[in-house]
């Protein structure tokens, strides 16, 4: 029994030395970490707006976290920011000016440079928008306006990157502007937008602050979604600055590029206003990659194919046709208020298109010009617009309905004072141009009026007769994004490709006067 | 005694056992059919409501009465019976001779000439429209016999594709008739021809009747034919399947639904009359 109770009394105090350790070595390790914490590792990272409008804070909380760092975000515009990088004073930068970047990576104090994500540039104006530029995608354009109307406009005039951009306009055109209508405010993005909307005036600023301002502002409208404007990343090169943290820049920039930090930029705000502030670039093959729906006119069937195919594999986004007469596609659209994109073969059926809502941001991309199509050999010896009136010749026509071409050729004989009598020639109407080319190729058709580009792959069946201008009415194809797309960052994306210098090289290939042009 | 039974009752109640089994097995199977053939007329008769009842009654009998439907009725009235009744006097001599006479390569020939009926509109369309692209179909044009994008180009696509279902029916006509008639008519005098014509031809009324109703019916609603040979436009080869046609493409929805009215009732009405004086078998 006596050996028993010694035994339990050493078992106790084992138990409570071990007790007392361990206690000890959890305050040491707590002490520790206390201690530690002043001198958490830190990065510093210069923006502008991203971090004015709380998309920063969203993006540190998670990392801090698991990193177990301090993020601090250091106000400054593109410029200012890549300056401090220059001097080793931060560890990155977040900025939205191609050539400001282009020259800082070249000079060599940056170093992993990287897609983030985008905004677009707008114009906000008057609701009652006295320059008509409501709907323009084209910056340029829509500045082109307010300076020949003369409306009020308001600059930043801050030297700062959206004023840079504006200064750039102003020279494209060969536009000085003069105080009569032109303003300036030498303020931020947000005191200037209040400043216009007290002036009445037009300003340009970015789709971001826009719609987290737009709830304050009782008189502006947004009018105009012009280009992207692209947000990039890149670290202070540590061959510079040795005692700048890249490490942890390294990771910060991995994490914000992931499929995590892009959700985040994704969904900031989406919930506040409405929509989305930013949209993210850096997973576009990755994130959600959807599929456009274009509604496109018949005859353009084949720039728009090859246009399709570049679209896809740049930026991994399949795009479905609609090919049908420009009024056919307006009717079913109308009936299933589906799809992303609208683009006739005449600005008629767009009107249309407009005036129901469907269309949001449209541009222009090029010209469509009628011509005279015949038989390979011109059977019916047709010269002029006016041989279409003979006696005895077979004139094949667009139901003017259905298809542009058709409207259009109506339009031509009416400008020349031929439709009542080659009215009586026609012997039949088609849905499309395409169906007009094929009849004439097979010559159960003397002539008709179809689009040049339409003949392409006809040239060995049929031949062409140019109408003289001044009988000619030309005319202008629109793309426009639509009101109902469940998809509208991509739908822009793709207006903007088909009308980019890429695009514009496969209208020209096609037959195609791309839009400007001198004609 | 009661052995020799036993194997006699196993037997019948096996059979017992069957037909029980079959009894239920058929009631639950007659609860399937039964059920799919009313979903089906339940979903037949949706589409159609949605049809006509898409607009108001106000709506669509204005539409009826617009000039363009008003063009359409007629066009599509005047074609079909003209290709009706083409198909029916070329269909006669056809079927009787399919249905009565041994004809070298008569299998071969049956399915050429029912051939159009398997084959889609569309197809023979094409095939319409590009024999007028032959020299021979260019030598028709010349001396006059026009069809391209020609109200005749609507009868002529009726036709073809249509004359095969009359033939059909006639020939299956012509068959129910027992030969030994026009037998007996020709030993009392007649010639072949003159038989045909007083026995044969009179008992087949019902027949050619019947055979005329879906004919028209069918011809009526031909689309994809007229459309590749005769082409749509408006007012001039526009019958009621391209009226909706065009219509429906540029947006006007009214106008192709009283179109489609039209031509439901036509259905319904041929249909009835069909069934009428058919017999229910007459191919």
């Amino acid at each position: 029994m006596g050996r028993c109770r010694i035994t339990s009394i050493f078992i106790s105090l084992f138990l409570v030395v071990i007790l007392a350790l361990s206690a000890g070595i959890f305050a040491g390790a707590k002490l520790s970490i206390n201690a530690e914490s002043p001198a958490e590792p830190t990065l510093r990272v210069a923006t502008g707006s991203p971090g004015e409008l709380g998309l920063m804070d969203a993006l540190i909380k998670p990392f801090e976290e698991e990193y177990h760092c301090q993020v601090k975000v250091i106000k400054a515009s593109t410029g200012q920011g890549l300056d401090l990088g220059r001097k080793g004073e931060v560890e990155l930068t977040i900025g939205h000016s191609k050539e400001a970047l282009d020259r800082y990576m070249a000079q060599g104090y940056g170093i992993d440079r990287s897609p983030l994500m985008h905004n677009y540039f707008v114009i906000v104006g008057p609701k009652d928008d006295p320059a008509g530029i409501r709907g323009f995608a084209d910056l340029t354009q829509a500045h082109l306006r307010i300076a020949e109307t003369g409306s009020l406009y308001l600059s930043r005039g801050d030297e700062g990157g959206m004023h840079k951009r504006e200064k750039a306009i102003w020279r494209e055109l060969g536009i000085a502007p003069t105080s009569d209508w032109y303003k300036v405010s030498h303020d931020f993005m947000m005191a200037s937008l209040k400043m216009a909307d007290e002036l009445g005036a037009y300003h340009m600023a970015d789709s971001s602050t826009w719609t987290v301002m737009k709830g304050k502002l009782d008189n502006l409208a947004l009018l105009v979604l012009g280009e992207p404007n692209r947000y990039e990343v890149a670290a202070v090169n540590p061959a510079k600055f040795p005692n700048v943290n890249y490490k942890l820049a390294r990771q910060f920039i991995e994490y914000i590029t992931s499929p995590q930090g892009q959700a985040i930029i994704r969904d900031f705000g989406k919930d506040e206003y409405g929509e989305p502030l930013y949209y993210p670039d850096a997973q576009a093959t990755h994130g959600e990659q959807g599929t456009l729906l274009v509604y496109c006119g018949a005859g353009m069937r084949k720039p728009m194919d090859e246009i399709g195919r570049l679209f896809e594999d740049r930026y991994g986004v399949e795009v479905n046709y609609n090919h049908a007469g420009s009024g056919q596609l307006l009717s079913q659209m109308q009936l299933t208020k589906r799809g992303d994109i609208y683009m006739p073969g005449a600005t008629y059926y767009f009107d249309i298109a407009k005036d129901k809502v469907f269309i949001e941001y449209h541009k222009l991309v090029a010209y469509h010009i009628p011509v005279i199509a015949v038989p390979e050999g011109n059977p019916a010896n047709i010269t002029c617009l006016n041989d279409l009136a003979n006696p005895g010749v077979r004139v094949i026509l667009g139901d003017p309905k259905a298809c542009a071409i058709g409207k259009l050729a109506d339009k031509i004989l009416e400008k020349n004072g031929i439709l009542d009598e080659v009215k009586k020639n026609v012997i039949a109407r088609t849905v499309t141009v395409n169906e007009l080319v094929l009849y004439v190729s097979i010559r159960k058709a003397d002539v008709s009026i179809v689009w040049k580009s339409s003949l392409l792959e006809a040239e060995d069946k049929t031949d062409v007769l140019e109408i003289p201008e001044k009988q000619n009415i030309i005319r202008i194809i629109s793309i426009g994004t639509l009101t109902f797309s469940e998809n509208k960052d991509k739908a822009r994306e793709f207006m903007d490709f088909v009308t980019s210098d890429e695009g514009k090289a496969v209208w020209e290939k096609f037959g195609y006067a791309s839009y400007p042009d001198g004609k | 005694m009661k052995e020799r039974q036993c194997g006699k009752n196993l037997a019948m109640h096996h059979i017992q056992m069957e037909s029980r089994w079959a009894k239920l097995k058929g009631s639950k199977f007659e609860a399937l059919t039964v059920f799919l053939t009313l979903l089906l007329a339940a979903f037949v008769l949706a589409v159609l409501v949605c049809v006509v009842a898409h607009t108001t009654p106000e709506a669509l009998l204005e539409s009826i009465a617009s000039s363009e439907i008003q063009f359409a009725i007629k066009l599509s009235l005047l074609t079909s019976i003209i290709s009706t009744a083409l198909a029916i006097i070329i269909g006669i001599p056809i079927a009787y001779s399919l249905a009565r006479y041994n004809i070298p390569l008569k299998s071969l020939i049956n399915t050429l000439v029912d051939l159009p009926l398997a084959l889609p509109p569309l197809v023979a369309g094409v095939g319409l429209l590009l024999f007028f692209t032959t020299p021979l179909g260019e030598a028709l044009e010349e001396v006059g016999f026009r069809f391209v994008f020609t109200p005749w180009g609507i009868v002529l696509a009726q036709f073809l594709v249509n004359v095969p279902f009359t033939i059909r029916v006639l020939r299956s006509t012509f068959e129910s008739i027992n030969p030994r008639y026009e037998y007996v008519a020709q030993t009392l005098g007649c010639s072949p021809m003159q038989a045909f014509l007083r026995v044969s031809l009179p008992m087949s009324k019902r027949g050619i009747l019947a055979g005329s109703v879906i004919t028209w019916s069918s011809a009526m609603g031909e689309f994809g034919a007229v459309l590749m040979l005769a082409g749509a436009t408006r007012l001039r080869t526009e019958t009621l399947p391209i009226s909706i046609y065009l219509n429906m493409l540029c947006g006007d929805l009214d106008m192709a639904i009283a179109a489609s009215s039209i031509l439901i009732f036509i259905s319904f009405l041929s249909l009835f009359i069909f069934e009428k004086y058919s017999g229910g078998h007459a191919y």
